[in-house]
């Protein structure tokens, strides 16, 4: 089977300026979002208390949280987890606090046999304080690393007028998934960050595609016209881009219904930066080369100086 | 003709045979099993017995198998496991190590060539985690104090007169001498003993006395090594099958016990500092006034489990530090629990000395600054064995022998971080992580074979080979598997196919200008690796600072990932070309099914 049976023809530079206003305003609303809303972030980064406890039947949310303010948690958020016989309870850290308050309900809860019968832990998290900083600060490292390192291997393998529309896309992208974060209140944790990263190598991996194609396309063509041979790089390219696109969507969305609800923010991340990771190396990062003055020379000048380097080295 | 060198073939065949050999581990699963030890210098009833126990309550034992270190007994199911670790821990004597654990059930010929299944995270697996932050700083300030108390006497000795010796910062001495000749000649002499310590002269005869930082970073980093020891010690104490240990940054320390459910039990062992101190009982104090805060010079009040005063000398005469062992039991008089403990040589003789000296008198015995107990010296004790009791159950008893053997902690740790998982957890999320490995790979398969036909079977086969290679990887590197690697697996099913798609994609659109079709083939792949090779590496960039940064289940999806990237640019060129080359053989091909 084939879905491009002949080469398509659409003509992506020319409406340019509409995707990049697009892209620019969803990030302008992502990032409203992210300083207006905040993250919702999980114990990773606030330190804190979780316990998630198995109940034999569906538990009474009113009655936990009853139980939990008696025995004096009054900040403890109840909610259902994966199905609706497991029970999530959170607790912010007071300073001084130890990881035994989780011992602690388990135990509470294993008492009251008769209006919880067979209680089983799932499992307890207890992060400290200084952990969650800490946490934070190389969850933020990790990111700058990762763009400094990308920014770098563009930078050396291309031109700098794709290195940084190849980057700006790349950005673009984990920006979007966080905004999503945001407005969704779907909770933001550690393993989110790493599907941040994987979305920004995801990103990178279907623009370098894109720029390969166009670098080969500009060294073979005669014509100047850049916009065009961007059309056409991006067209030969789409079958691919698509496909690419369409399985990696696929085996995200996969992660995201049978994967388990422990990692469900990491697959939803997943599967929302695939979309937006495609769309981005299409309609951001050849917008943005094109619009730095990318022409044919600039990536032919590499090979005319390796080529006068072997000359004067001849004539000496 | 087939065009593909005969020796690529070899390097296919050496990638992959391998791959799928040491891969097969993972597929026998595991036996549920629980080991019996027992500590050096203790004996356990023999094997037939405890066969016996487990064939009267009826549970199961498929295998037995039984070595210088202990018996472990094999069960068909982790039901009968459970049932049998209970029975078990119940009829053999406080002192033995019973544990669960599970052995992989792959067959002898496939162990004895150092093939074995990954290791589980503690994710699926179950067990606890737990991060300790190691008081570094206590260290210091206990270093300081010593060194302050030497100091003195070190001045003392060389005749150089001192008004004080004052602690000014928390690393920072300030000695006042008499004069400035003497502050001069002090400094000298100070810098030349003390060499972990910068010795300056300040103004009306003050020396500055302050630890260099390389002194202090090497005693942070002594004491977390020694922690790390001791830690160890205790987990062995405590019978945990594949603990992990590992240091983590400058003062913490990473500890992983799977399949340990008891979390209250392995925190308090790991986490108490167990410092033991044999302190004497001023019993001429008034302990009215004494607790008003009026005590006599060199005492300080200590209390007890329930809260009872003791006023002690702060002086400590004896420390754990002269322990040889100490073992729990239960006192045959007054059927109070108990710890035996017995001291070594320097111990006997301090402990010997004492006793002679104090007869009549009252010795307290300290746990972490806690009064356990004050015997009546009623008789010089010289062979090295005492007996401590006023412990409220054998438990407590026996958690305190543990602690006492394996050595105090050089400084109180804390726990920062702590992740329980229980066992119906993990084992839901092996299952879960299953399916979405199923439906990934059903869906490329099925997508693969529809859209490239014969040339998508190549690519399946080639996705095939790759999750096994990145299975055979792992287990080889003794890498650990998690949730989010297996996430990382399904990711990578994704991620694979595109070097593949890459190469196809191309070899048609040669095929549409109207290449031959070996021509097409040679052009498609030649003109698609540059591609595949740019873009994996940010993805392999991405990997690598994601194994950087990450800690536990995220190191394991990196790696997952790390791995995958490698394995799969191999599988999608090199491989998936063997096999369309010998496919195709010699012939003339006109048309390919792509």
């Amino acid at each position: 089977m084939e879905l491009f049976k002949t080469r398509t023809h659409v003509n992506f530079m020319s409406r340019r300026w509409i995707f990049l206003g697009i892209s620019a305003l969803l990030i302008l609303a992502s990032l409203a979002a992210f300083l207006v809303r905040g993250l919702n972030y999980s114990i990773d980064f606030t330190g804190g208390t979780l316990v998630e406890l198995a109940f034999s039947k569906t538990p009474d949310l009113g009655a936990v949280r009853g139980t939990l303010t008696q025995a004096g948690f009054h900040d403890a958020v109840v909610q259902t987890f994966g199905g609706d016989h497991d029970l999530l309870i959170r607790l912010r850290t007071q300073a001084g606090e130890s990881s035994a308050v989780g011992t602690r309900i388990l135990q509470m809860f294993q008492k009251d046999q008769v209006k919880y019968p067979d209680v089983q832990l799932r499992r307890t998290e207890y992060v400290g304080p200084e952990v969650g900083k800490e946490l934070r600060n190389k969850g933020i490292m990790a990111l700058i690393v990762v763009t400094l390192g990308i920014l770098i291997y563009v930078g050396f393998r291309f031109e700098w007028r794709f290195a940084v529309g190849g980057v700006l896309a790349m950005l673009h992208d984990p920006i979007l998934v966080v905004g999503f974060f945001a407005i969704s209140r779907e909770e933001f944790s550690l393993t989110v960050i790493a599907a941040l990263l994987v979305i920004m190598g995801y990103s990178l991996n279907d623009t370098v595609v894109v720029f390969d194609r166009m670098r080969e396309d500009l060294r073979a063509s005669r014509s100047g016209d850049v916009a065009q041979i961007f059309n056409v790089a991006i067209n030969e390219t789409l079958s691919r881009t698509v496909i690419t696109s369409f399985i990696t969507f696929m085996v995200a969305l996969s992660l995201f219904l049978f994967g388990g609800p422990v990692i469900h923010g990491f697959a939803t991340a997943l599967v929302i930066g695939v979309v937006v990771g495609t769309y981005s190396s299409i309609f951001v990062a050849s917008p943005v080369a094109l619009w730095l003055g990318l022409r044919r020379e600039h990536v032919l000048k590499r090979q005319f100086l390796s080529a006068k380097d072997r000359n004067d080295g001849a004539t000496l | 003709m087939n065009r593909y060198p005969w020796w690529k073939y070899l390097i296919i065949l050496a990638v992959v045979l391998p791959s799928l050999l040491y891969a097969l581990p993972n597929f026998y699963g595991w036996y549920a099993a629980v080991e019996v030890r027992a500590p050096v210098g203790t004996l356990l009833p023999p094997v037939a017995s405890m066969q016996d126990w487990l064939q009267a309550a009826r549970i199961p034992v498929t295998r037995v198998v039984s070595d210088a270190a202990g018996n472990t007994f094999f069960f068909p199911n982790d039901n009968a496991q459970g049932l049998a670790e209970t029975l078990l821990q119940n009829k053999l004597p406080a002192s033995a190590q019973v544990v669960l654990s599970q052995m992989s059930a792959e067959p002898d010929w496939l162990s004895s060539l150092g093939g074995r299944p990954v290791n589980l995270g503690l994710d699926l697996r179950g067990g606890v985690y737990l991060l300790l932050r190691v008081d570094t700083d206590a260290v210091i300030k206990h270093a300081l104090e010593q060194d302050s108390g030497s100091l003195r006497t070190f001045l003392r000795h060389q005749d150089l007169q001192y008004l004080a010796v004052n602690t000014i910062g928390p690393q920072r001495l300030a000695i006042e001498m008499k004069n400035a000749t003497l502050a001069a000649r002090a400094q000298k002499a100070v810098a030349e003993h003390y060499p972990d310590y910068a010795v300056t002269l300040q103004p009306n005869a003050v020396l500055d006395v302050t630890l260099t930082p390389d002194a202090a970073k090497r005693m942070k980093s002594d004491a977390l090594q020694q922690a790390i020891v001791v830690i160890r010690n205790r987990i062995d104490e405590l019978g945990v099958s594949e603990p992990v240990i590992q240091r983590q940054g400058a003062e913490h320390i990473a500890v992983q016990l799977p399949g340990v459910q008891d979390t209250q039990r392995a925190k308090s062992i790991i986490g108490s500092t167990a410092q033991l101190e044999f302190k004497m009982v001023d019993d001429q104090a008034n302990m009215a006034s004494a607790l008003k805060g009026d005590l006599p010079p060199g005492t300080a009040l200590f209390y007890g489990a329930h809260g009872t005063p003791y006023v002690l000398y702060t002086g400590t005469v004896l420390t754990g530090r002269y322990l040889s062992n100490a073992s729990a039991g239960v006192d045959n008089e007054s059927g109070q629990s108990i710890v035996n403990v017995s001291f070594n040589n320097e111990g006997t003789r301090i402990f010997g000395d004492l006793t002679t000296k104090n007869v009549g008198k009252r010795m307290a015995i300290l746990l972490d600054g806690k009064v356990v107990t004050a015997p009546v010296i009623r008789e010089a004790i010289t062979g090295g064995r005492a007996q401590i009791t006023g412990f409220s159950n054998l438990k407590e008893a026996s958690n305190a022998a543990i602690e006492l053997r394996a050595g105090a902690l050089p400084a109180p740790v804390h726990i920062a971080e702590e992740r329980t998982v229980g066992p119906t957890l993990g084992q839901d999320s092996i299952h879960d992580g299953v399916m979405a490995v199923i439906f990934g790979m059903l869906f490329v398969v099925l997508f693969m074979t529809f859209y490239y036909r014969a040339f998508g079977l190549i690519a399946d086969l080639a996705i095939l080979v790759n999750i096994l290679a990145i299975l055979a990887v792992l287990s080889l590197m003794g890498g650990t598997l998690t949730l989010p690697g297996i996430a990382g697996i399904v990711l990578k099913i994704g991620l694979a196919v595109d070097a593949n798609v890459l190469v196809f994609e191309r070899i048609r659109e040669e095929l549409r200008h109207g290449m031959s079709t070996r021509a097409a083939i040679d052009t498609g792949f030649k003109k698609a690796f540059a591609t595949i090779v740019d873009s994996n590496i940010t993805v392999l960039i991405a990997a690598l600072v994601l194994f950087q940064f990450g800690t536990g289940a995220i190191k394991g999806f990196a790696l997952v990932l790390t791995i995958g990237v490698i394995t799969s640019m191999f599988t999608a060129t090199m491989m998936s070309r063997g096999i369309i080359e010998l496919a195709l053989g010699k012939r003339r091909v006109q048309k390919l099914y792509i």
